[in-house]
């Protein structure tokens, strides 16, 4: 159990090391819209975030843990709750990003229903793979040979 | 962050692991299978929970946004291994640590395979940040692999089950 507390020490150093990174990014959209003018030009991606809505034809925001991050940008085809990932760069004199381009994520939807299948079979085989007994797990002989 | 979904990563590991023990009795082989979903059950799925906490009833300090990543990394996901482990019997922690994290290693790799604007795994966190992608398929690509790979493995388990049991089973008296 010792070991266990260890290890999950170790987790949550290198946790709070990455959230701190995370945040004090020096390229990322946080330090871009925390100073415009020093970040112009500053080439910025946005991996899988929501379409937060749509303003008009070459306008629209994207949120995740930002909200509303104003983009110029083709809007066609785009709505609000669509995933996309976006690469631009940011235009600090009105804090927006240009878009360069985007990528719309059109099967996320059918990615994420199995991967809740996936999480749903784990959950459900665990208990017929592994017992809790006397303080530990152990593990039920499932192999091949064993039917 | 993108990644194949959770029925393509099962489905991958057990018919590795099934081609690497074949006949052979295997009970590390669902460890090596849950080595190869757990990055993303340790990582994806609390971050999507608190980050809907987050957005929609209270601001949570940022180690749970973004805290669980280094458990999709190979130096955590190996501390993870090691501490899942430990909360194992004492004489088969070392098989359930290394069958673990030899499963979340293909994770990673199969994950690498995959193109995220540069925007790739840091392989050597804490030592480096610097992000590592080969970026051969899209990040939905899985979306039309998944189902066809795990009929394949459903199958491929019960024919090699099918046949230990024809081998194992007692045989009839022969007839006078």
């Amino acid at each position: 159990m010792v070991g266990c507390l260890l290890g999950l020490l170790g987790l949550l150093g290198l946790g709070s090391r990455l959230s701190h990174r995370v945040l004090t990014l020096p390229h990322g959209i946080r330090a871009c819209l925390a100073d415009p003018i020093g970040h112009d030009g500053t080439r910025v991606v946005f991996p899988v975030w929501f379409v937060a809505g749509v303003d008009g034809p070459d306008r629209y925001r994207v949120s995740r843990v930002i909200k509303d991050v104003v983009v110029v940008g083709d809007s066609t085809g785009l709505a609000r709750g669509q995933e996309i990932t976006l690469v631009g760069h940011f235009r600090g004199r009105d804090s927006v990003v240009i878009e360069d381009h985007h990528h719309v994520h059109t099967l996320r939807p059918y990615k994420k229903g199995l991967s809740l299948v996936g999480l749903l079979l784990a959950v459900f085989l665990a208990p017929r793979v592994l017992r809790w007994r006397d303080g530990s797990f152990h593990l039920r002989d499932r192999g091949l040979g064993d039917a | 962050m993108a990644m194949p979904d959770l029925i393509t990563h099962g489905a991958v590991g057990l018919l590795l692991g099934l081609a690497w023990v074949r006949r052979r009795p295997a009970p590390m082989l669902p460890l090596f299978v849950a080595g190869n979903l757990a990055p993303d059950l340790l990582t994806r799925v609390p971050a999507i929970l608190a980050g809907e906490v987050d957005a929609k009833l209270v601001r949570l300090p940022p180690v749970l946004l973004y805290g669980w990543e280094p458990m999709h990394q190979p130096f955590g996901a190996a501390l993870a291994a090691c501490a899942i482990a430990m909360l194992f019997e004492r004489g088969c922690r070392g098989r359930v640590f290394l069958s673990l994290y030899a499963g979340m290693l293909l994770h990673f790799l199969m994950d690498i395979f995959q193109f995220h604007e540069g925007i790739g795994i840091m392989m050597l966190y804490p030592f480096s940040t610097t992000p590592f992608e080969i970026g051969l398929v899209g990040s939905e690509a899985s979306v039309w692999v998944a189902l066809p790979l795990a009929l394949l493995a459903g199958l491929a388990w019960w024919w090699l089950r099918w046949r230990a049991v024809g081998s194992t089973a007692p045989r009839a008296p022969a007839q006078e």
